[in-house]
């Protein structure tokens, strides 16, 4: 519930990528990666997820795995706006890629690293792994 | 004053202690002639030559390559490497006088304005142990880039910025190089990063290579829908030596949607 305000409001301008193509790549045979970052330029997640997909468990060398949000992120202040302003569909790869960090948190005690500046978003978008203290925040 | 003797070990060694202070090592390189190569070693270990000025300043300074310091240049760096004429690279040219060059960065500072086309003929081949190359040009033709890179045998690292995929030459298809084609192509062995434009005609160029790509280390970022096809191309093809993958990720965007958010609608 919200409530309006009576004085002039300032209005703020939040850009949104349309996203459009997809990305996909067969890390399979990578079996000798050992670090993955991903940048994001829109919050779209699911090509993150069909990458990390593709890690098997003969990635053993595999230890770090980082995820950059965009450079401009609106401000925003509870779970309810964030997931206004990812939408439906952006909100559930990001829980399904939440859902695969914690099995690579589970099955190889790999801690993702976020930048600290997005930490609120990263609580919102990945409950599972942030919630539980999965995730190390980097500067 | 006569100096004292003292073995070519122990005087590394003080030089080498010096290393980290300039002003140190300048006093040094006036305290004998057997000093002076030591110290030129960090003294000119980085060049840059961050404009045309700085790089004609150069040329009046060690007028004779033979006796230019610039042998002892590990990490050379041109801004303005329109300044830097054919004839600069025949032989005896100064440019040829950093042939010790372990990393090489070659840039332009301005996308604007009516600067000269670039030619990077001037540094093809210029050190035969370079390992490291970063180009970073904002228009400039990739078949440029990619000749350039090939004429490095040890090249292990290649980082590539900012290409302007308009002037690509000819369709991209992977245009035969109009370069004296090297011995012996680079290994490619190191890391590799790309960015944009950048991507689509030099992962083309990598990938037609007879020996293939053994990077370890990629960084990619693209934001065109057609790159990803090369991309993936290009990071599976490095499958068996890949340890590192870094991909940043622009979605292709068509519009650009303004959401407009009034302040108070967040209020709770």
């Amino acid at each position: 519930m919200y409530v309006h305000s009576r004085r002039p409001h300032r209005q703020q301008l939040i850009p949104f990528l349309v996203e459009l193509g997809s990305v996909s790549f067969n890390l399979s045979k990578a079996t000798k990666l050992g670090e993955a970052v991903f940048r994001l330029g829109s919050l779209g997640a699911e090509w993150i997820t069909t990458i990390l997909k593709t890690i098997t468990p003969k990635h053993r060398d595999l230890q770090h795995i980082s995820i950059y949000m965009p450079r401009y992120l609106p401000p925003i202040d509870t779970d309810f706006h964030v997931r206004r302003t990812v939408g439906e569909e952006t909100y559930r790869q990001w829980l399904d890629l939440d859902r695969l960090l914690l099995q690579f948190w589970e099955s190889r005690s790999i801690r993702p690293k976020v930048e600290r500046d997005t930490r609120y978003y990263i609580e919102c978008l990945l409950p599972a792994v942030a919630g539980g203290g999965m995730v190390d925040m980097v500067e | 004053m006569s100096i004292p003797h003292l073995p070519p070990e122990l005087l590394d060694h003080i030089i080498d202690l010096l290393r980290g202070s300039p002003r140190a090592l300048r006093n040094c390189c006036l305290v004998s002639k057997l000093w002076v190569p030591r110290t030129r070693k960090y003294l000119f270990a980085n060049i840059a030559f961050r404009n045309a000025t700085l790089l004609q300043s150069w040329k009046k300074t060690f007028p004779d390559p033979s006796t230019s310091p610039a042998l002892y240049a590990k990490t050379l760096s041109v801004a303005c490497s329109h300044v830097v004429t054919a004839a600069d690279a025949q032989p005896g040219g100064w440019i040829r006088g950093f042939s010790h060059v372990v990393h090489l960065e070659v840039g332009r500072p301005s996308m604007y304005g009516s600067a000269p086309p670039v030619s990077l003929i001037s540094f093809h081949a210029l050190s035969p142990v370079l390992k490291t190359l970063h180009v970073h040009l904002l228009i400039l033709p990739p078949t440029q880039v990619f000749d350039l890179a090939l004429s490095f045998p040890l090249l292990e690292d290649l980082t590539v910025t900012a290409c302007e995929s308009s002037l690509d030459d000819g369709n991209g298809s992977g245009r035969p190089s109009t370069a004296v084609q090297p011995s012996s192509l680079p290994m490619f062995t190191g890391s590799l990063e790309l960015t944009n434009a950048g991507i689509k005609p030099i992962s083309r160029r990598l990938l037609s290579l007879p020996g293939g790509v053994h990077f370890r280390k990629l960084a990619l970022k693209w934001s065109k829908a057609e790159d990803p096809l090369l991309t993936m191309a290009l990071v599976e093809g490095c499958s068996h030596t890949l340890e590192s993958l870094d991909i940043t990720y622009v979605p292709r965007c068509t519009s650009i949607r303004v959401v407009h958010i009034a302040n108070n609608l967040f209020r709770f």
